[in-house]
C-alpha cells in the first residue's frame, strides 16, 4: 500500500518541481524547439499509420452497423469526424505519444540515471529537472496538439477514402462538421493538454527511478508506458465525465 | 592547527533497509593527497558519493570547508558544490555533449562568461593532453581519453575538494601512470584536498599522504604509512599491503 | 542489420524510415518462420518454462488490463452520451457499448495495454540477456535460443491475451454499466437488456480473434526487437521503445484486416 501511495505521489512532486520552474524555461528556446522537433520526427510517421488505419476502421464499423441498424449512410461522416475531434483524436494519439514519445523519453533518463550522469548533474549545480524536463515538458504539450490536428486530418482523409470508396457515400454528405461543435474542440483542446503534460512527467519519473544497468533502464521504460498508457485512459475517463456532466 | 577540508562524524547510512555505514568517522585534512581503499562493496563509493553532498547520512553529520551541510538549504548546497569536483567510477560523462562541453559543464552553472569558459576549457584539456578534441564526440574517445576528459572536467573549476573513483579502473599500466601523475600536478598546482578511491596499492604507496581503510561500512584506520605499519589490526596490514 | 545512407535531411529521413521498416518486416517475418520450424520440430515441450512464461506474463499484468478495461467501457459508454442523449434512444446504450467493445476497443486497447506491460518486459528481458551474452551463451552449449526462449513466451503470450480479452472485455462491459448510471444516468437495467438483446456473439468471437493475433504480433515484434539489442544500458531502452512502437502499428493494421475479412 506504501508502495502504491509512493508510485502515485512522486509523479505529482516532479509535475511540482516542473511547474515551479517553467518561468526559467524563458532561456532554454533551443532545447525546446530540439525537443518538438524530437518528437515531431519520432511520431509523424507512427501516427500517420495508426490513425489512418483507425479511420478506416471507424468508418467502415459505422457504416457497417449504420447499414444493418438504420439503412442510412448520412450520419456517419459528421458522427465519425465529430467522435475522431473529440475522443479517438486526442485518446489515441495521446497512447501513441505515450509509447513512442513516453518510451523515449523514459530511457533517455534512465540510462543517463544508471550511469550517474544525472548525479554529475546534480554536483556539478545543474538541476536535471531544468535541464531534462522542463523543455521536453513544453515541447510535449505542444507537439501534443499539433499531433493531434495531424492525427485527426489523416484519419478523415482515410475514412474519407473508405467511406465514398467502399460505402458510396457522397462527398459533401461525409465530410460534415454538423457532427462537430465548438465545445468539442476545447475539450479535447484540454485533454491535449493535460495528456501532453502527463506523459513526459511520467516518463522522466520513471527514468530517475531507474537502477541497476541495462535490466533496470529497460524496467523503467515498461513502467513508464504502462503508466502513461492507463493514466491517459483514467484522466480520459475523468474529463470525459466532467465534460458531459456539465453538457460541455 | 589542523585545517580539514571534510569531515563525517559519526555517520551512519541505512539504503533499503540495512545498514551500509556505520558510524564512520572520517577526517581529510587540507591540501592532501588522500587514499581510499578496502574491499570491493565495502563503502568506498558510498563514501565518496557522501563527500560530494550526492547521499545524506541518516544519522550523523557532514561537513565541508568548515561548516555542517544542511541538505534542506538548497542555496547554500550550491554553494559548497561549486567547491567540489567528481570523477565517478562510470565517468558519467555527458553523452549528448561534446568533449569541450563536457568540461565546460561545471563552468556553464557558474554564469561565468563564455569566452573565459573556452579558454578555462582549453587549458583544462591540455592538462591532459587532450587540447584539440573539444568538438569530439564523447564516443568517439578510447576508454583511457574518456577517463582524462572526466579528470579533466572534475578538476576545470578548480575545486577545494576534489573527489576520483577508480581513476584508473582496467586502463594499460602506461596510461595509469600518466593518470596518477596528473592527479599529482594537478594537486600541487592548486593545493587542493584530493581523495582517491582505488585498489591501485602500489601507485597509492606512491603517490598518497594520508590512508583510510574502509571494512563492511566501517572505517577502520585512518593515518600514514608508518602508522598502518604500526598497527595491530591485520585487515590494515593486508588492505596496504604493508 | 545494416543502416541505409546517412543522412539528415527530411526526404532521406522519410525514406530511411520506409527501408528500415521493410527491413524490420523482413527480419520478423524470418523469425516467425523459424519459430514455426520450431514448434513443428519440438522432441520435448519445455513445460516448465512454458507455465512459468505463462504466470509471468498473465498472472502479472491481470490488475493493469482489468483496470484498464473498465475504464475504457466507461470511456465508450460517455461518448456514445451525446448521441443518446440528441436521439433519444436510451436502449441503443447497450448495443453500442456492446459492438464497441467486443470488436474494436477491447481488443486494440487491451492488446496495447497488453504490449505495454508484457510486450516491453520481455524485449527488456531478452535485450540484457543479449547484452550480458547469455544468449551467446546458450548457442555455446548446443541449445537453440529460438526453442528455448522465444517459443515457450511467444505460445504464452498467445494464450494469454486471448484470456486477457476475453476478461477484460467482461469488465469493460462492467465499467460501461457503471458509468451509465453514474454519469449518464440510465438505469443499468436498460443497459444489460440492450446487450443481451442484441446477438453479439460474433463480435465477441472476432475480437477474441483479433486477440490471438494480436498476441503473435506482439510476441513477434518483442522477441524481435529484443534479441537484436545493441549497445549496453541504452540500447535496451531504445529496443523497448522500438517495440511497443511496432506492436502498436502491427495492431491497428492487424485489426483492420481482421475486421474486414470477418464482416
Amino acid at each position: 500500500m506504501k508502495r502504491l501511495w509512493e508510485t502515485i505521489r512522486s509523479p505529482f512532486q516532479l509535475l511540482g518541481r516542473t511547474i515551479a520552474l517553467l518561468p526559467s524555461a524563458r532561456k532554454s528556446h533551443r532545447k525546446i524547439l530540439e525537443s518538438m522537433y524530437s518528437i515531431g520526427n519520432q511520431s509523424l510517421v507512427f501516427i500517420a499509420l495508426t490513425l489512418a488505419f483507425l479511420g478506416l476502421i471507424l468508418v467502415y464499423q459505422g457504416a457497417y452497423q449504420a447499414l444493418k441498424v438504420l439503412p442510412d449512410l448520412t450520419p456517419v461522416g459528421p458522427v465519425f469526424i465529430g467522435t475522431m475531434v473529440r475522443v479517438f483524436g486526442p485518446t489515441i494519439v495521446a497512447l501513441m505519444l505515450a509509447t513512442r514519445v513516453g518510451a523515449g523519453i523514459a530511457a533517455e533518463t534512465g540510462s543517463m540515471t544508471v550511469t550517474d550522469q544525472i548525479e554529475a548533474m546534480k554536483v556539478t549545480n545543474a538541476d536535471p529537472v531544468e535541464y531534462l524536463v522542463v523543455p521536453r515538458f513544453i515541447a510535449s504539450i505542444i507537439m501534443m496538439i499539433v499531433l493531434w490536428v495531424f492525427g485527426v486530418l489523416v484519419a478523415v482523409a482515410a475514412g474519407t477514402l473508405i467511406g465514398t470508396l467502399r460505402f458510396g457515400i457522397q462527398l459533401r454528405t461525409f465530410l460534415s462538421l454538423s457532427g462537430t461543435t465548438m465545445s468539442d474542440v476545447w475539450v479535447a483542446l484540454f485533454k491535449c493538454v493535460i495528456f501532453g503534460a502527463a506523459i513526459p512527467i511520467l516518463a522522466a519519473d520513471s527514468g530517475f527511478k531507474a537502477t541497476g544497468g541495462s535490466e533496470g533502464v529497460g524496467w523503467a521504460t515498461t513502467k513508464a508506458v504502462v503508466h502513461s498508457l492507463f493514466t491517459v485512459i483514467l484522466l480520459d475517463f475523468l474529463i470525459s465525465s466532467i465534460a458531459y456532466r456539465f453538457g460541455w | 592547527m589542523l585545517q580539514y577540508a571534510a569531515q563525517i562524524l559519526d555517520a551512519s547510512l541505512t539504503l533499503n533497509d540495512s545498514l551500509v555505514l556505520d558510524q564512520v568517522f572520517l577526517r581529510l585534512e587540507s591540501g592532501r593527497i588522500h587514499a581510499l581503499v578496502g574491499a570491493g562493496g565495502s563503502g568506498k563509493t558510498l563514501l565518496l558519493r557522501m563527500l560530494a553532498t550526492l547521499l545524506q547520512p541518516s544519522k550523523g553529520e557532514l561537513h565541508l570547508f568548515g561548516k555542517a551541510i544542511n541538505f534542506r538549504d538548497l542555496k547554500s548546497l550550491r554553494q559548497v558544490r561549486s567547491n567540489i569536483g567528481v570523477q565517478f567510477q562510470n565517468l558519467a560523462l555527458f553523452d549528448f555533449l561534446t568533449v569541450g562541453q563536457n568540461v565546460g559543464f561545471p563552468l556553464e552553472q557558474d554564469s561565468e562568461p563564455t569566452k573565459d569558459i573556452s579558454i578555462q576549457v582549453k587549458t583544462a584539456l591540455d592538462s591532459v593532453g587532450l587540447d584539440g578534441r573539444q568538438e569530439h564526440a564523447i564516443s568517439a574517445l578510447s576508454g583511457g581519453m574518456q577517463r582524462r576528459v572526466a579528470i579533466a572536467r572534475a578538476a576545470v573549476a578548480k575545486p577545494k575538494l576534489l573527489l576520483f573513483d577508480d581513476p584508473s579502473g582496467g586502463l594499460d599500466p602506461v596510461t595509469t601512470s600518466r593518470i596518477f601523475e596528473l592527479i599529482r600536478t594537478i594537486q600541487k598546482e592548486n593545493d587542493n584536498t584530493v581523495v582517491i578511491a582505488s585498489h591501485d596499492i602500489d601507485r597509492l604507496v606512491k603517490l598518497c599522504h594520508i590512508f583510510h581503510v574502509v571494512d563492511h561500512g566501517k572505517v577502520i584506520f585512518s593515518g600514514t604509512l608508518n602508522e598502518a605499519r604500526q598497527s595491530t589490526d591485520d585487515r590494515v596490514k593486508v588492505f596496504l599491503d604493508v | 542489420m545494416s543502416k541505409p545512407v546517412e543522412t539528415d535531411s527530411f526526404l532521406g529521413n522519410f525514406g530511411r524510415t520506409f527501408i528500415t521498416a521493410f527491413q524490420t518486416v523482413g527480419a520478423m517475418t524470418l523469425l516467425q518462420l523459424r519459430i514455426f520450424r520450431s514448434l513443428l520440430a519440438i522432441k520435448n515441450f519445455d513445460y516448465d518454462e512454458s507455465v512459468t512464461q505463462l504466470f509471468k506474463v498473465g498472472v502479472r499484468s491481470l490488475p493493469v488490463v482489468v483496470a484498464t478495461a473498465t475504464f475504457v467501457g466507461a470511456l465508450m459508454v460517455i461518448a456514445s452520451g451525446n448521441f443518446v442523449r440528441a436521439t433519444g434512444a436510451t436502449t441503443l446504450i447497450g448495443w453500442a457499448a456492446g459492438t464497441a467493445v467486443f470488436s474494436e476497443v477491447g481488443p486494440v486497447l487491451i492488446g496495447l495495454m497488453f504490449s505495454g506491460r508484457v510486450g516491453a518486459n520481455n524485449t527488456a528481458e531478452l535485450g540484457t540477456m543479449v547484452v550480458t551474452n547469455q544468449v551467446d551463451a546458450l548457442r555455446v552449449l548446443g541449445i537453440d535460443p529460438i526453442g528455448y526462449l522465444i517459443v515457450p513466451r511467444f505460445i504464452a503470450m498467445i494464450v494469454m491475451l486471448f484470456l486477457l480479452t476475453a476478461i477484460g472485455d467482461l469488465f469493460a462491459l462492467a465499467g460501461g454499466s457503471v458509468a451509465c448510471r453514474a454519469v449518464l444516468g440510465i438505469d443499468m437495467r436498460i443497459y444489460w437488456q440492450g446487450i443481451l438483446d442484441s446477438n453479439l456473439l460474433s463480435e465477441f468471437i472476432m475480437g477474441l480473434v483479433k486477440a490471438i493475433f494480436f498476441g503473435g504480433a506482439v510476441g513477434i515484434v518483442s522477441c524481435h526487437w529484443g534479441l537484436q539489442v545493441t549497445g549496453g544500458a541504452r540500447g535496451v531502452g531504445r529496443a523497448v521503445n522500438d517495440s511497443v512502437v511496432t506492436s502498436a502499428i502491427a495492431i491497428f493494421v492487424v485489426n483492420f484486416f481482421v475486421t474486414v475479412l470477418w464482416t
